[in-house]
C-alpha cells in the first residue's frame, strides 16, 4: 500500500484527557471553558456534541495532568450534573497535517489504528490537522501503524522520528510567552455553510468500517471540513460526528448503509462550521472559554465543537453564521490593517 | 507562474491561512513547519522570499534567518519574520531587540494582517 504523503506530524506526550457527558440542556461545555480558564489552565484539546442523536450531550479535554480537572470534578461533577466523569490520567495527542478536508486522510489514520486493535479515545479536526487521542501504552504501537500509513518530510520513520523530532516535556511545557490582551486578536473568522452534521455510533470493532465509509466519500470527492470522536475509557462504543455538504446527504448515506449497516445514526441540517484562528490558540487558557461565553450570551448555541492545534471549529445551526461572527466580535478582534 | 514564497511555520493552521492568503494573490507557496525543515526547503529550491516564524522547535526563526544571512546563496533571499513578540506579548523568551537585530528585511508582529503582509511581500518580491 503507498503511503500518503503529508506536511508534518506534531506529538503531545503524557497528558490527561476527561470525558464527560450529561443528558442534553446542562451546560457541561459552559462549565469546564469557564472553570478551566478562572484557574489559568490551558486545554491543548477540546471537543463537544450537545446532542449525539439519543439526547447525550459530550464534552471532552486534554491537559496537562489530571489534577487540572479537579475543580471541575469538584464542581460540575460533584453538584450531580454531569451523568459521566472519567479521566485517563496518561494519554497522547497525535496530529497530522494538513488533511486539506480529505477524508481519506482521516480513513487512513482511523483504518491504521484498527489494524492494531488501538481504541481511540478521541478525534479532533482543526482547518489544517487531524488529532487522535490515544492512550500511552498504545502510543508507540500506533506511532509505528502511523508512520506505515503516511510519510513527513522532516523525519522518515517513527525512530527518525524518535530521534530528531520528538519533543521533550521541558519544550512541551516552556512558557514562551503571555499574551496581554482587552481584546483577544485573531487572524480572522472563516466559515463554510450548507452542510449537514452527522453523529455516527458504533461498537469499537466497527472502527474500520467507518474508515472505510470515510474512504469511500475520499474517492467520491467529498470535502470533511469537521470531525470529532469521542469513547468513554473502557467504553466499547465509540460516537463520531461530522459535517458534510447538505447536497451530499442521500449519497453519504449509501455510503454508510453499505460499510455500517444498521448502526445508528442521525443527520441534522442546514449547518455551518466556523472557523477562528490566532496565534498560539493551541496553548493559551480562557481562549475556549472566551468563544463560548460570547456565543451563549448571544444565544446562539454550539452544536458541535473542535479545539485542536490552534484553531477553533464550532458547529452551529443554519446557513447564515452571521449573527454568530457578530457576537464573538464583542471577544475577538482581527487586525487593523496598520502596523503595530 | 507566480513569485515563489515559502512559509515557515510550525503552526500548521497559520501556514495554511497564510498560504491560502497568497495564493489568492498569486503566489505560488511552498510550506514548512519548522526552521530545520525549511533549511532543507531553501536547499532544494531557492524561494524568492521567505515568510518566518521566530517561536518554533528544532531551530527557531532568528537562528535560522542569521544562518541565511551568513550564507553566500541565501544572503539575498529577503526574509519576514512574523512573530508574536511585540506589544500583546510584553514577556517571552524571544526578545523583540533580538528579532531588531537580525538582518530580515522585514519583522510582522502577529497576528499578521492580510494587507499588512501582502504589502511587504510586494514590496520585496519586485
Amino acid at each position: 500500500m503507498s503511503k500518503i504523503r503529508l506536511g508534518g506530524i506534531k506529538v503531545v506526550e503524557k497528558r490527561a484527557y476527561l470525558y464527560s457527558s450529561c443528558r442534553r440542556g446542562a451546560d457541561l461545555l459552559g462549565n469546564i471553558c469557564s472553570i478551566l480558564a478562572a484557574g489559568r489552565i490551558n486545554m491543548g484539546l477540546l471537543t463537544h456534541v450537545a446532542d449525539n442523536g439519543t439526547g447525550e450531550s459530550i464534552t471532552a479535554a486534554s491537559a496537562l495532568s489530571a489534577l487540572r480537572f479537579s475543580g471541575y470534578i469538584l464542581e460540575v461533577v460533584g453538584s450531580g450534573e454531569c451523568e459521566t466523569a472519567e479521566i485517563e490520567s496518561d494519554i497522547s495527542r497525535i496530529s497530522i497535517f494538513p488533511h486539506a478536508q480529505r477524508p481519506e486522510i482521516t480513513a487512513a489514520l482511523i483504518k491504521a489504528l484498527g489494524a492494531a486493535a488501538i481504541k481511540p479515545h478521541g478525534f479532533a479536526s482543526s482547518p489544517s490537522a487531524v488529532t487522535v487521542v490515544i492512550s500511552s501504552s498504545d502510543f508507540e504501537i500506533a506511532m509505528g501503524r502511523v508512520f506505515e500509513s503516511f510519510e513527513f518530510p522532516a523525519c522518515g520513520s517513527y525512530s527518525e522520528w524518535q530521534a530528531v523530532c520528538r519533543l521533550d516535556e521541558q519544550q512541551l511545557s516552556e512558557v514562551k510567552c503571555s499574551y496581554s490582551e482587552q481584546i483577544i486578536t485573531i487572524y480572522g473568522f472563516t466559515r463554510q455553510t450548507g452542510l449537514d452534521l452527522w453523529n455516527v455510533s458504533l461498537p469499537i470493532e466497527y472502527m474500520s468500517g467507518f474508515g472505510a465509509f470515510l474512504s469511500e466519500l475520499g474517492e467520491l470527492g467529498f470535502n470533511l471540513p469537521f470531525l470529532i470522536s469521542n469513547s468513554a475509557p473502557g467504553a466499547k462504543t465509540i460516537q463520531f460526528s461530522f459535517a458534510l455538504g447538505a447536497d451530499r446527504r442521500e449519497r453519504a448515506g449509501q455510503a454508510l448503509d453499505k460499510h455500517l449497516p444498521g448502526r445508528d445514526r442521525f443527520c441534522r441540517g442546514p449547518v455551518s462550521v466556523l472557523f477562528l484562528h490566532g496565534p498560539h490558540f493551541g496553548d493559551r487558557y480562557g481562549i475556549a472559554d472566551a468563544f463560548v461565553t460570547a456565543l451563549r450570551n448571544g444565544d446562539i448555541p454550539i452544536l458541535a465543537l473542535s479545539c485542536a492545534v490552534s484553531s477553533i471549529s464550532a458547529i452551529i445551526a443554519g446557513n447564515d453564521p452571521d449573527k454568530a461572527i457578530e457576537v464573538l466580535s464583542t471577544r475577538f478582534q482581527t487586525p487593523s490593517g496598520k502596523r503595530r | 507562474m507566480g513569485k515563489y514564497v515559502l512559509i515557515v511555520d510550525d503552526d500548521p493552521d497559520m501556514v495554511d491561512t497564510v498560504g491560502m492568503m497568497l495564493e489568492s494573490k498569486g503566489y505560488e507557496v511552498g510550506k514548512a513547519y519548522d526552521g530545520v525543515e525549511g533549511e532543507a526547503s531553501i536547499g532544494k529550491r531557492r524561494p524568492d522570499l521567505v515568510v518566518l516564524d521566530v517561536m518554533m522547535p528544532r531551530k527557531n526563526g532568528y537562528v535560522l534567518c542569521a544562518e541565511l544571512k551568513k550564507n553566500a546563496k541565501t544572503k539575498d533571499i529577503p526574509i519576514i519574520l512574523l512573530t508574536a513578540v511585540g506589544e500583546a506579548v510584553p514577556a517571552t523568551t524571544y526578545s523583540h531587540a533580538d528579532g531588531m537585530a537580525t538582518e530580515a528585511e522585514d519583522y510582522i508582529p502577529k497576528p499578521v494582517d492580510a494587507q499588512v503582509l501582502i504589502e511587504s511581500i510586494e514590496r520585496l518580491v519586485s
